[in-house]
């Protein structure tokens, strides 16, 4: 699967994780929702960066071309801004969305 | 941005290392237990589900401060 | 209808028990020759960061009488039977944690970052195509990368320097944007202090990096991957 599918498939993921989480989303910051939210996105992110890598390794590999790294590029862009998008609409510092995933991070 | 831990006296930085153990580490008992520290049972299916409550902890150290 | 949050796991035959979390009694939930230490309540309560210190301070009074396995904060069972079932699933892993770990003390280093990452480090760049965008990426990436190995280095260099045996040792580099290094290390009862001591003094003769050494604590981290047996 090339990074144009991946990507298509992270972003209907992020739209279904939308659909998942409440549309009216109580932002106590001790909230329950927020909690959930945050391991979801970061979770996302964490994918996101490891497309990211994926990407730049092809673009400095020469396997890509000029267009679809600009098209992969922008993708990866929009995309890293509707993750803290969606972070600051639950109250969510994005910077917090780097955190280790642990043993999820050794199975990735 | 809150602000930086390496900003934080030592004491607080203990804390926060231990409120990491506490919410992190320990035995996992298998099946029959569920674990619930918010009002929310979630059943250990091997992800770090405990990583936001590190975090409400930690928010709550500094906002203490 | 009772529910008990377990503290830690022991063999049976232990020291008269202390109260249990908010004065409520502390229950001995027996396995066996294993068993579970925990608080009985009458209703699930919505635990508080002051329960899991009191937890803390309990956990630690109990591995002070007696070789014990920390049990994961908010772990509770709903009876007796299931206490003994969770030890059946895992019996030979606990004694035999009990019999490396169980008497000994956690000592926890921490190292963080002095410089923090810039925002682009952090991630967040917003470039004029998709193109920069990448390239800034790849700049990212790079620093991030330089700085995990930094980590280990780190790490291996603490980790020889402090343990005889690396089992003793278990470290994660760069867990956040701010810290380089989280490393617990492994130390007999009466050790501990000199332990802390030792990684006091190396840990202020590092550059680039804050250093804070804390415990004696009981096991935790040496502890964890024990029990699960569709987990980790």
């Amino acid at each position: 699967m090339d990074v144009d599918d991946e990507l298509a498939e992270l972003r209907r993921e992020l739209e279904r994780v939308r659909g998942i989480l409440p549309e009216r989303v109580d932002v106590d910051p001790e909230g329950v929702e927020q909690g959930l939210a945050k391991l979801v996105l970061t979770l996302v992110e964490f994918l996101r960066q490891l497309l990211e890598r994926q990407a730049i390794r092809r673009m400095d590999g020469g396997t890509l071309t000029d267009d679809e790294i600009e098209r992969v590029g922008l993708a990866l862009m929009r995309l890293e801004g509707k993750v803290r998008e969606l972070a600051q609409a639950f109250g969510i510092d994005p910077d917090d969305l780097n955190l280790s995933l642990g043993p999820i991070g050794k199975l990735l | 941005m809150t602000e930086p831990l390496a900003a934080l006296p030592d004491e607080e930085l203990t804390v926060l290392d231990l409120a990491d153990r506490l919410l992190n580490r320990g035995v996992v008992l298998a099946g029959e237990a569920t674990i619930s520290v918010a009002g929310v049972d979630l059943i250990y299916l091997g992800l770090n589900v405990i990583l936001t409550a590190v975090e409400t902890i930690a928010q709550h150290e500094r906002r203490t401060r | 209808m009772s529910r008990y949050l377990a503290h830690v796991v022991a063999r049976t035959g232990g020291a008269p028990p202390p109260a249990g979390l908010r004065g409520l009694p502390l229950r001995w939930l027996d396995g066996g020759d294993l068993g579970i230490w925990a608080t009985e309540w009458s209703a699930e309560p919505t635990l508080t960061r002051e329960d899991a210190f009191a937890h803390h301070d309990l956990v630690g009074v109990l591995c002070d009488g007696a070789p014990c396995l920390p049990v994961r904060f908010g772990t509770w069972l709903a009876d007796e039977r299931a206490a003994r079932r969770s030890i059946e699933a895992a019996h030979e892993r606990f004694a035999a944690a009990l019999d490396r770990v169980g008497d000994r003390q956690e000592v926890a280093v921490t190292l963080l970052w002095r410089d923090a990452l810039s925002p682009e480090g952090r991630g967040h760049a917003v470039a004029s195509s998709g193109t920069a965008f990448l390239e800034r990426r790849r700049a990212a990436h790079a620093a991030t990368d330089e700085r995990r190995r930094e980590a280990e280095a780190l790490a291996a260099r603490l980790g020889s320097l402090l343990a005889a045996d690396q089992a003793d040792v278990r470290h994660e580099t760069c867990p956040s944007d701010e810290v380089a290094l989280s490393m617990s290390l492994l130390a007999r009862r009466g050790e501990a202090e000199a332990l802390k001591a030792r990684a006091a003094t190396m840990v202020a003769g590092l550059s680039g990096v804050r250093g804070v050494v804390s415990g004696p604590w009981p096991p935790y981290s040496f502890s964890e991957e024990l029990g699960a047996t569709g987990g980790r």
